[in-house]
């Protein structure tokens, strides 16, 4: 029979605590990889119509939806592995997404915020979505939305391309990271299917996800560790 | 009429049973139908005019699976949006429809799930009424719960308002066609 519990020392507990945040702390809570995004592009690409051109580029961030038959046939994926219907980053249209407790009607688009993992069917019971709205306006209203899109200055939003094989001609999209519209993952796997992500669009959208879930503000981490020193002593 | 009006029920509640009586609830029914409930869930809400637009018609019909396999491309094609085409197979029947089509019925479906929890609340907040007919905050709870599980429309995208100009020496495409022309060079 096993002994019961007995509590370390309280100066124990906080050296393991105060260990555990410093392992984390360069990884939880970091920017770096949308930073990296934006440095890439912009360093690369001077000039906005050059980030379109190279985004353009076909497969380079989208393609056509990835399919579970297709991935195997190839050897991509093992038997043993999951079956999946959606993926992580899938660009999708259904009508059965709220946000804000509101029905979203008119043919809207989202991309698919959960890891691809959670949208097994039976898994989960909700998944989260982002809206993507297309780039849309007039004159220097319309170069300064591309403009700031193609910068990767603003986290709000994230380009996408045009989508391959699309029917109606676009400048592309914007993945917007305010505001996640929930779904019931059953009507999620009915939704349209509209492009998927390639490796490299999986990381971007991945950077982005991440910033928007956690990230650290300048003087965030300095504020909880006085209050916490202050709180302990 | 954007939003159920309310409010203005609020304001004729009052006015209309005078204090100490009893609530005129037929009055109340009416006013609420009128008002709030038939605007609001029936109504104002796109799901009336989704289902005007669902209204699917029935479409071509296949009376064998060879049929459909030698009529090729062009028979899926003849299902036209707002149509169910019907294909008989051995195996059993099966309907055909657009996708647009579809995704709106999944629509409606999962409204018409989340509308059956909000109908049963309304109705408890009406016995809570019958019960209890002089409670002014009886009335409000069931006013909000009808604005509340009444108000559904579409989120439709807004150009941003603090967007920095592009640096005027900046090249930016404008035109989706060139875009097109232009990467398939590269």
């Amino acid at each position: 029979m096993s002994s019961a519990a007995t509590p370390d020392s309280p100066d124990a507990y906080q050296e393991f605590f105060a260990r555990l945040e410093q392992q984390l702390a360069a990884l939880s809570h970091t920017d770096e990889a949308a930073l990296a995004i934006e440095t890439a592009v912009t360093q690369r690409f001077k000039k906005t119509a050059q980030r379109q051109l190279a985004f353009a580029q076909p497969n380079t961030t989208c393609v056509e939806p990835i399919f579970y038959s297709d991935a195997f046939a190839s050897g991509a994926i093992q038997a043993d592995e999951d079956q999946f219907t959606l993926l992580q980053g899938d660009i999708v249209s259904t009508e059965a997404a709220y946000l804000m407790g509101q029905r979203v009607i008119g043919n809207p688009m989202f991309a698919v915020l959960n890891s691809t993992c959670d949208l097994v069917p039976g898994r989960r019971k909700y998944s989260s979505l982002l809206r993507v709205f297309p780039v849309a306006g007039d004159g220097d209203t319309l170069k300064s939305t591309l403009h700031n899109l193609l910068s990767f200055r603003s986290r709000r939003d994230l380009y996408l391309p045009p989508l391959p094989n699309e029917d109606v001609s676009t400048l592309g999209y914007a993945i917007r990271f305010d505001g996640v519209a929930q779904i019931r993952l059953e009507d999620l796997l009915l939704a349209k299917r509209l492009c998927s992500l390639s490796l490299v669009g999986w990381r971007i959208f991945g950077s982005f996800a991440r910033f928007l879930i956690s990230r650290a503000g300048d003087g965030e981490a300095g504020l909880r560790a006085k209050l916490s020193s202050q709180s302990s002593s | 009429m954007g939003c159920p009006n309310w409010k203005w029920l609020l304001v004729e509640k009052r006015r209309q049973p005078a204090v100490g009586k009893p609530l005129d609830v037929p009055w109340l029914y009416a006013k609420l139908r009128q008002e709030v409930l038939m605007p609001s869930i029936l109504s104002e809400t796109p799901i009336e005019s989704e289902i005007r637009e669902a209204q699917l018609r029935p479409g071509p019909v296949w009376t064998s699976f060879e049929q459909f396999r030698v009529a090729g491309p062009g028979g899926p094609e003849s299902v036209v949006g707002g149509q169910v085409g019907t294909l008989q197979t051995k195996a059993g029947v099966f309907r055909l429809l657009r996708d647009e089509d579809f995704q709106a019925l999944v629509g409606l479906a999962s409204e018409a799930r989340r509308l059956q929890g909000g109908l049963s609340t309304i109705v408890h907040a009406v016995n809570v009424i019958r019960d209890h007919p002089s409670s002014p905050s009886a009335v409000e709870l069931l006013l909000h719960l009808a604005s509340v599980y009444g108000a559904a429309n579409a989120s439709l995208p807004t150009q941003s308002s603090d967007l920095a100009p592009a640096v005027e020496d900046d090249e930016v495409i404008v035109d989706a066609a060139e875009l097109k022309r232009r990467a398939r060079k590269g």
